[in-house]
C-alpha cells in the first residue's frame, strides 16, 4: 500500500504543491509554471492535479495534506501589526478557516489535514531531505505568522525549533526594503541587489548597523523609524533617503555608484548579521551540520561566507528556500508525524515538475511552420548542440523534468559560451532584458570543477558562490571580484546535462557553460515545450532544443509568428504588488 | 513606523480566535476590535491626485490645436485599443455640418462586419445622399465591449466635439455593470441570497434582480439627460434588439438548478418527455411538458426555449416572441458568462422613463417585428447572438436616419434606398466565417454554423482555404498561436486584425470545435473540396489513445463553448447537468481502457447508485457511485469503437443529496448554491488497451 501525503503553501507568494510517495518526493512544482502568473498566491489547483497525475494516484489515495502555515496564528500578527490594509471591515470578512475550506472546496478532498507553521515548514524542508542524521537548523525570511528567524535542530527524524526573532523585526524584511529603496521589485528583485553589491564599498555599512540591532540568544530588533511596510504601500519612511543622504532610485534609472555602495554595505551587513547568528546556532547545538531555509537563505553569497565564518563543517540550503519549499517541508512534517520510524529519501535533485514528450515535441513542431531537426534515430542531438554552443550560438533548453525552485539547472535553462567576451550583454539584450551589471551562473562538470573554481564539494543547486581560478578567461559568469555562482552538474543527477558539458568540453577544453534560466523578464520560467517554443519565437534566442528536437532562428521565417505571440497573445505577469512586501 | 504595543498582542489573539465572525461574538469582536484600533475612523490623508495624462482624450483619441483648430488624432500610446474603435485616424475640427456622435459598443461597431460595413457608414451614406439644405457628418465613437460605465464616460468625452445630436445604440452590455454593483453591495448580495432559501431556488431572486437593474439604467438615463440639457445636445436612444429565433442557450447555460430532490425529479422527467414528444412532432404534449419545466424552474431557459421552438412551428410568433425572451432573459441568473444582451427589464425601463428624461428612442425590437411582419427575428438580421447582419444594420440605421431628418427638420423630398448601400462579397464572405466561428465559441447549435459557413463560401470561393487551415488549426493540439495554418490564414486574409483574437483562444481554453469543423466539412465537401481524410489523419496523429493515455478532463477533450461557469473553480470536473461528454480519437483497432474517479458529493442514503458509461450512444458498463472517490478502471471493446472521434458519455443518477454548506454571501457562493451537482470527476483518462479482449 502506497503513502501519499501532499504538502501544499499557498495564500502569500510562491504558492507550490509537491507529493511524498512513500518517502520520496516525487513531484514538486510552483504554480506560477502553470497558469503563467509570477509569484501566483492561490490555492496550486493545477499543481496539485499534476502531482497526482505523476504519482500515479487518484484523490481518495492521498493519507494527509500538510499545509504550511498556521493561519489562526497569521491573524493574530496580521490583527496585532495595526497595517493600514487592515480595516474593521476587512476583519469581517476574515476566515483563518478558509484555507481548510478551500482545500476541501476546490481540491474535492475530504481527508485529514495538517498544519504546520510556517518556519516550522521552513526548517523541515531543510532538515528531512538534507543527507544529515542530526543538523542544526537556520531560517531566515521575510516573515510567516509570528516568526522571522528561527533557530532550532533536526534530530532522530523529528525537528524542533528552540528560539526565534518574531516580526516586525526582521532581516529579511530589512533586505526587501533596500532592495526597494534601490529601485528593484520586491520579493524577487533580492538577487539584484546581491548581483550589484561587488561593483560598491561597503562605505555606507555603518549607516546599515543604524537599521538593525544585535542582541543577545540570535535576538535582533529592527529600528523601525527607517521602515514602513505596515501601510502596504512601500517598504521604507522618509528617514531612511536621510540616513543615507541619497534619494530613493526611481525604477530603470541610472544606477549609481553611491547605490552600489549601498548594496555592498547592505550584503555585507547581512553576512556579518549571519554569521553571528550561526555562531550563536552553533553554540547552542554543537552540530557540525547546518541546515537553512527561507528566502533569505537564497543569497548564496552569504551561504558561503557563513560556512566559511562559522564553526558548521557543512551546510545544506533547500533549494527552494522561499515559500514554495514550504510545501515540502509541511509534507516531510506530515509524513514522519504518521509514519515516525520512515526516513524521508534525502533530495539530490530538483527535477520534479513536467516534462513534455518526445511525441508531444513532434505533434508541436510538426503544427508550426518551423524546419527542425529531428536527432532521435541519429540520437546525436547534444553532440550538435555542443558545436552550436562552441560556435557562439545562444541555446533554449528544455530538457527532461522541471525544476522546483527559483533556478534553472540546465531543464529550463538558457545556455551559451561563457567565454565569450560579450555573451552578458548579448543575453541580456536578446532575452532576459535585464541589468547588465549581473553576470550569469555557470554550469561545470563536476568531475572537472575543482581545476576551475575554489571550491571543494559540489554545488549541485547553484546555491553557493566561489572564487573562479580558472585557466579560462570567461567573462560572462565571471563577476567583477571574481567570484561566481556554480552548478556542479554530474552524470547521475542530469545525465543529459553532463553529457552536453562533456562534448562542449571536447570541442572547446572548456567543461563549462553560462547557465540561465529559460524565461523573459518578469515572466515564470517555461514550462511547456509549448512555453519554450514561444519565448524562442519571442526573442532573439538562436537556437531551441527541446530533448532530441533542434529548431534554429537561422533558415526558418518567423516574423509572422514573432507577430502574433507578441501581439495576440497572453503573457505572463506579476500578481503582486512590487513595491511592498505582502502581509495580507 | 512606531512599533505595535506588546500589550495588543494578547487582544490580537483574542480577536483572531473568534474568527470568523459571526453574530454571536460580534459585540466582543467590535471590543477587541476597538481596542487595537480598528474602529477609529481612518485617518483621512491628502491625496495627491497625479494628472491624468488622457483627461483630454476622446477613447483613443488625443486633441491637437493645427491653425487654432481642434483636431482629435489617434494617440499612439494607445494603439493597443485602436482597433476597438472606427477605423478612423483623425476627428476633424467642428465645421458648420450637422455634427452626430454615435455612442455604443460593438452592435454598434458593425462587429463581424467593421470596419468595412458598419452602422456609421450606413448612416453617413443615407444622410449625405440627396442632402438639400442640411449637410451632415457622423462621427463613430463606437467601441467593443463597452458597457454603461464606459458609454457614460465617451457621452462626457464626446462634449468637447460640440455635437448637435449624440446616438446611443447600447445596453447589450450592461449585465457586467449590474453584476458589479450587487458585488459591491454586501447588503444587495445577502438580500439575494435570503431569497434563495426558499423551494424556488434562484428563480426567487428575479424581480429583485430587476428592481436593481431597473434603478441602475434608471440612473443611466438620468445621467444622460443632465448632460444632453446642461450641453443642450438632443440625445437619441436606440434599444437594441436580440437574435431571439436563432440563438439558443449554450450547454452550460443550461446546467440544472439545485432545487428539492421531488421538483428536481419532476423537472427532468418533464425535459426527458418534452424532448421525445417534440422529436416526434407531438407538439402540444411537448408544450405541456415544457410548461411544467417553466413552472418548477422557470430560472432555466430551456422550458421556454421548447416553448418557444413548438410556438414557431405553430405560427404562432407572439408566444414565442415571449418565450424566447424569457429565455433569454435567464442570463440574469448568471449560469455562465452568457453572451451580451439586452434584456426586457432594460428595454422597459427605457421605453418607460426615456421621455420623462428628455430622451427620444427608437425600439428596434419594435422597428424588426415590423420589418418581419410580426415574425421573430433570427439569422435575416443577426450574424449571432446581438450583432447584425447588414440588413440589420439597414433596418436599424433607416430607422436611426428618419428621426435625424426630424430632428433637424430635413424635409428632403428623395432618399436613398437602404438596401442599396452593402459591402463587398469578400468582406461579407469573412464576416460569415467569423460569424460561424463566434458562434461555435460561443455554443450555437450546428444549423447556424453551418449556414454562417455556406454563406461565406456562396460568398466568396476564396474563403475556402480559411476554411481548410481553421480545420487544420483546431484539429491539433498545439496552441493556435504557433500554428502554421494560424499564420497562413493570417497571411490570405489582410484585414484581419480586429477578429485575430478570436482564432487565438485564452491559454487552455482551446476545443475541438467539432460541430464547426463539421460544417466547414460539409460545405467543402458541397463545394468540391474533401478534407475527411486529411482530417482524420491529424486527428490521430494528434490525439489517438494508441500508446498513450490521454487526459480526458483538459478542456479540449470535453469542453464545446468558451462560455464558463460562474461559481467557483474547482480542480476537479463538477457534472452540472444530467450527462457529460468527453471526446477522444481512436483507429478502434484495439480496446480502450478508461480509468475514471467520480463521486456523488452529499449524498443522504448511499444506496448502491450507479452512474451509466456510454460509448458512441452505446451503454457499455453501469459502475458504482458514492459520495467517496471510487476508482473504476473500464475495457472497451474495439466493437463499439469508431475510426475517428469518439464519445464517452456518463449518465448521472438522480440522487437526493443535501445542501452545500454556504458560509459566506460571496457572488461565486451564491452561485454555487444556486445550481446542482450531479456528480464530480477528478481523473479521467483513456488509453489504448494493449489487446482487444472485449469488456
Amino acid at each position: 500500500m502506497t503513502r501519499n501525503i501532499i504538502g501544499i503553501s499557498a495564500f502569500y507568494h510562491d504558492s507550490a504543491c509537491c507529493i511524498i510517495q512513500n518517502g520520496k518526493l516525487v513531484a514538486a512544482v510552483q504554480e506560477e509554471r502553470f497558469t503563467r502568473k509570477k509569484n501566483d498566491p492561490d490555492l496550486p489547483v493545477k499543481s496539485f492535479m499534476y502531482c497526482l497525475d505523476e504519482a500515479g494516484i487518484s484523490i481518495a489515495d492521498i493519507d494527509c495534506i500538510a499545509y504550511y502555515e498556521d493561519p489562526v496564528k497569521k491573524s493574530e500578527r496580521q490583527l496585532w501589526s495595526g497595517s493600514t490594509q487592515i480595516s474593521a471591515d476587512s476583519i469581517q470578512e476574515m476566515d483563518p478557516n478558509h484555507v481548510i475550506k478551500q482545500i476541501r472546496k476546490e481540491l474535492g478532498y475530504d481527508g485529514p489535514i495538517k498544519i504546520y507553521e510556517h518556519h516550522q515548514s521552513h526548517a523541515a524542508s531543510a532538515f528531512y531531505f538534507s543527507e544529515f542524521d542530526s543538523a542544526a537548523i537556520l531560517t531566515v525570511d521575510g516573515v510567516g505568522e509570528w516568526a522571522t528567524t528561527t533557530y532550532g535542530t533536526g534530530k532522530d527524524n523529528k525537528v524542533e525549533l528552540f528560539g526565534e526573532v518574531t516580526f516586525p523585526d526582521s532581516i529579511g524584511l530589512l533586505y526587501s526594503t533596500i532592495t526597494s529603496y534601490l529601485g528593484f521589485k520586491v520579493n524577487s528583485g533580492e538577487y539584484k541587489v546581491m548581483g550589484l553589491a561587488p561593483y560598491g564599498d561597503e562605505k555606507y555599512l555603518p549607516q546599515m548597523r543604524q537599521l538593525l540591532h544585535l542582541e543577545e540568544d540570535g535576538k535582533y530588533s529592527l529600528n523601525l523609524k527607517y521602515f514602513d511596510f505596515l501601510r502596504g504601500e512601500r517598504m521604507y519612511s522618509d528617514e531612511l533617503p536621510k540616513l543615507f543622504g541619497i534619494p530613493v532610485r526611481e525604477t530603470d534609472t541610472d544606477m549609481l555608484q553611491h547605490h552600489m555602495d549601498i548594496a555592498k554595505s547592505l550584503q555585507r551587513f547581512l553576512e556579518e548579521t549571519l554569521i553571528k547568528m550561526a555562531n550563536y546556532l552553533h553554540e547552542k547545538t554543537g552540530e557540525d551540520n547546518l541546515c537553512m531555509a527561507g528566502g533569505v537563505a537564497l543569497n548564496c553569497v552569504a551561504n558561503g561566507k557563513i560556512l566559511k565564518n562559522s564553526p558548521f563543517k557543512k551546510m545544506y540550503v533547500q533549494p527552494a528556500a522561499n515559500d514554495s519549499g514550504c510545501a515540502l517541508g509541511a509534507a516531510a512534517l506530515a509524513y514522519t508525524e504518521l509514519y515516525p520510524e520512515e526516513k524521508i529519501e534525502p533530495l539530490h535533485n530538483v527535477y520534479l515538475g513536467p516534462h513534455g514528450t518526445a511525441k508531444e515535441i513532434e505533434n508541436l513542431l510538426s503544427a508550426t511552420s518551423l524546419k527542425y531537426e529531428d536527432c532521435r534515430a541519429e540520437g546525436d542531438a547534444i553532440e550538435k548542440v555542443a558545436q552550436k554552443l562552441a560556435e557562439g550560438k545562444v541555446i533554449g533548453w528544455y530538457n527532461g523534468r522541471m525544476e522546483f525552485g527559483p533556478r534553472s539547472l540546465g531543464a529550463r535553462s538558457i545556455l551559451a559560451d561563457p567565454r565569450i567576451l560579450d555573451m552578458r550583454d548579448r543575453i541580456n539584450a536578446m532575452v532576459k532584458k535585464r541589468e547588465g551589471f549581473r553576470p550569469f551562473a555557470p554550469a561545470v562538470l563536476e568531475s572537472k570543477m575543482y581545476e576551475h573554481f575554489d571550491i571543494d564539494h559540489p554545488s549541485p543547486f547553484m546555491l553557493e558562490t566561489c572564487q573562479v581560478k580558472s585557466r579560462i578567461d570567461m567573462p560572462a559568469i565571471t563577476h567583477v571580484d571574481n567570484s561566481a555562482r556554480i552548478q556542479s552538474v554530474n552524470d547521475d543527477h542530469n545525465p543529459r546535462f553532463a553529457k552536453l558539458l562533456r562534448e562542449f568540453d571536447k570541442l572547446t577544453d572548456c567543461p563549462i557553460l553560462l547557465n540561465t534560466s529559460f524565461n523573459i523578464k518578469d515572466e515564470p520560467i517555461v514550462s511547456s515545450p509549448e512555453d519554450a517554443l514561444v519565448c524562442f519565437i519571442t526573442t532573439d534566442i538562436d537556437c531551441l532544443v527541446l530533448e532530441d528536437f533542434i529548431i534554429s532562428k537561422e533558415g526558418n521565417e518567423i516574423t509572422m509568428l514573432e507577430m502574433i505571440n507578441n501581439n495576440f497573445t497572453e503573457r505572463g505577469r506579476f500578481e503582486l504588488n512590487p513595491n511592498v512586501y505582502t502581509f495580507i | 513606523m512606531s512599533r505595535p504595543s506588546k500589550l495588543h498582542k494578547a487582544v490580537a489573539t483574542d480577536l483572531a480566535t473568534l474568527l470568523p465572525i459571526t453574530e454571536e461574538n460580534q459585540q466582543k469582536a467590535f471590543d477587541l476590535m476597538e481596542k487595537l484600533g480598528y474602529t477609529r475612523p481612518e485617518e483621512t490623508e491628502e491625496e495627491t491626485l497625479e494628472e491624468d495624462p488622457f483627461k483630454s482624450h476622446i477613447g483613443i483619441y488625443k486633441p491637437e490645436i493645427k491653425d487654432g483648430k481642434k483636431y482629435y488624432h489617434r494617440d499612439i500610446l494607445q494603439k493597443g485599443t485602436w482597433s476597438f474603435f472606427a477605423d478612423v485616424q483623425t476627428i476633424p475640427p467642428k465645421s458648420d455640418k450637422k455634427r452626430i456622435v454615435l455612442l455604443g459598443e460593438s452592435v454598434t461597431r458593425g462587429f463581424l462586419l467593421d470596419p468595412e460595413y458598419t452602422p456609421a457608414i450606413v448612416l453617413d451614406q443615407l444622410l449625405k445622399s440627396y442632402k438639400e439644405e442640411v449637410d451632415y457628418e457622423i462621427i463613430d465613437l463606437a467601441e467593443t465591449n463597452l458597457g454603461m460605465a464606459g458609454i457614460k464616460e465617451r457621452y462626457i468625452q464626446c462634449m468637447a466635439l460640440e455635437p448637435d445630436m449624440v446616438v446611443f445604440l447600447a445596453g447589450n452590455n450592461w449585465r457586467e455593470d449590474l453584476l458589479f454593483s450587487l458585488g459591491s453591495s454586501p447588503e444587495k448580495l445577502q438580500a439575494l441570497q435570503e431569497l434563495m432559501q426558499g423551494e424556488e431556488g434562484i428563480a426567487a431572486v428575479k424581480p429583485l434582480i430587476e428592481e436593481y437593474f431597473s434603478d441602475l439604467v434608471d440612473d443611466f438615463l438620468g445621467f444622460v439627460s443632465n448632460i444632453s440639457k446642461e450641453n443642450g445636445v438632443p440625445v437619441l436612444f436606440t434599444i437594441p434588439e436580440y437574435n431571439l429565433l436563432d440563438c439558443k442557450s449554450t450547454p452550460a447555460e443550461r446546467i440544472v438548478s439545485e432545487l428539492p430532490y421531488d421538483k428536481l425529479k419532476t423537472w427532468i422527467l418533464a425535459k426527458e418527455k418534452a424532448e421525445a414528444n417534440l422529436a416526434d412532432g407531438n407538439l402540444d404534449t411537448c408544450m405541456d411538458e415544457a410548461k411544467k419545466m417553466v413552472e418548477v424552474d422557470p430560472s432555466h431557459p430551456y422550458g421556454f426555449e421548447l416553448l418557444a421552438d413548438c410556438s414557431i412551428k405553430k405560427e404562432q410568433y407572439e408566444d414565442a416572441r415571449h418565450y424566447y425572451e424569457l429565455a433569454r432573459d435567464t442570463a440574469l441568473f448568471c449560469r455562465t458568462n452568457s453572451k451580451p444582451r439586452t434584456f426586457k427589464i432594460v428595454q422597459q425601463t427605457i421605453l418607460a422613463k426615456a421621455e420623462s428624461h428628455g430622451i427620444k428612442v427608437i425600439d428596434l425590437p419594435t422597428v424588426f417585428k415590423a420589418h418581419l411582419d410580426g415574425k421573430v427575428p433570427g439569422r435575416d438580421l443577426f450574424l449571432d447572438y446581438c450583432h447584425f447582419s447588414v440588413e440589420g444594420i439597414q433596418i436599424a440605421m433607416e430607422a436611426v436616419y428618419k428621426v435625424v431628418l426630424q430632428e433637424f427638420n430635413d424635409t428632403r423630398k428623395t432618399h436613398k434606398e437602404v438596401k442599396s448601400i452593402i459591402p463587398s462579397n469578400e468582406g461579407l464572405a469573412l464576416g460569415h466565417l467569423f460569424a460561424a466561428i463566434h458562434n461555435a465559441h460561443w455554443g450555437q447549435s450546428y444549423d447556424i454554423l453551418l449556414h454562417h459557413c455556406s454563406e461565406a463560401l456562396a460568398k466568396s470561393k476564396d474563403i475556402a482555404k480559411t476554411m481548410v487551415y481553421y480545420c487544420d488549426m483546431i484539429s491539433r493540439a498545439a496552441a493556435n498561436n504557433v500554428c502554421k495554418s494560424l499564420e497562413k490564414i493570417l497571411e490570405d486574409n489582410t484585414k484581419l486584425d480586429r477578429y485575430v483574437h478570436a482564432l487565438i483562444p485564452a491559454r487552455n481554453m482551446k476545443n475541438m470545435e467539432l460541430e464547426l469543423v463539421d460544417a466547414m466539412t460539409t460545405v467543402l465537401k458541397s463545394h468540391g473540396v474533401d478534407i475527411t481524410n486529411y482530417l482524420l489523419k491529424i486527428r490521430l496523429d494528434e490525439h489517438d489513445i494508441k500508446n498513450r493515455r490521454i487526459n480526458l478532463l483538459q478542456n479540449y477533450y470535453h469542453a464545446t463553448s468558451y462560455d464558463e461557469y460562474q461559481g467557483q473553480k474547482t480542480a476537479f470536473l463538477q457534472a452540472r447537468d444530467t450527462k457529460s461528454d468527453f471526446f477522444f480519437v481512436t483507429d478502434a483497432k484495439n480496446n480502450a481502457e478508461l480509468t475514471i474517479s467520480l463521486r456523488i458529493p452529499r449524498i443522504i442514503n448511499e444506496n448502491n447508485d450507479e452512474v451509466t458509461v456510454y460509448v458512441n450512444d452505446t451503454e457499455v458498463i453501469k459502475i458504482g457511485v458514492s459520495s467517496t472517490w471510487q476508482t473504476h478502471t473500464i475495457d472497451v471493446s474495439a466493437d463499439v469503437l469508431k475510426n475517428g472521434i469518439n464519445v464517452f458519455k456518463i449518465k448521472w443518477p438522480l440522487v437526493a443529496t443535501s445542501k452545500e454548506d454556504q458560509d459566506d454571501n460571496s457572488s461565486t457562493a451564491i452561485l454555487d448554491a444556486a445550481f446542482r451537482v450531479f456528480g464530480e470527476i477528478c481523473n479521467m483518462t483513456v488509453s489504448g488497451a494493449q489487446n482487444s479482449v472485449s469488456s
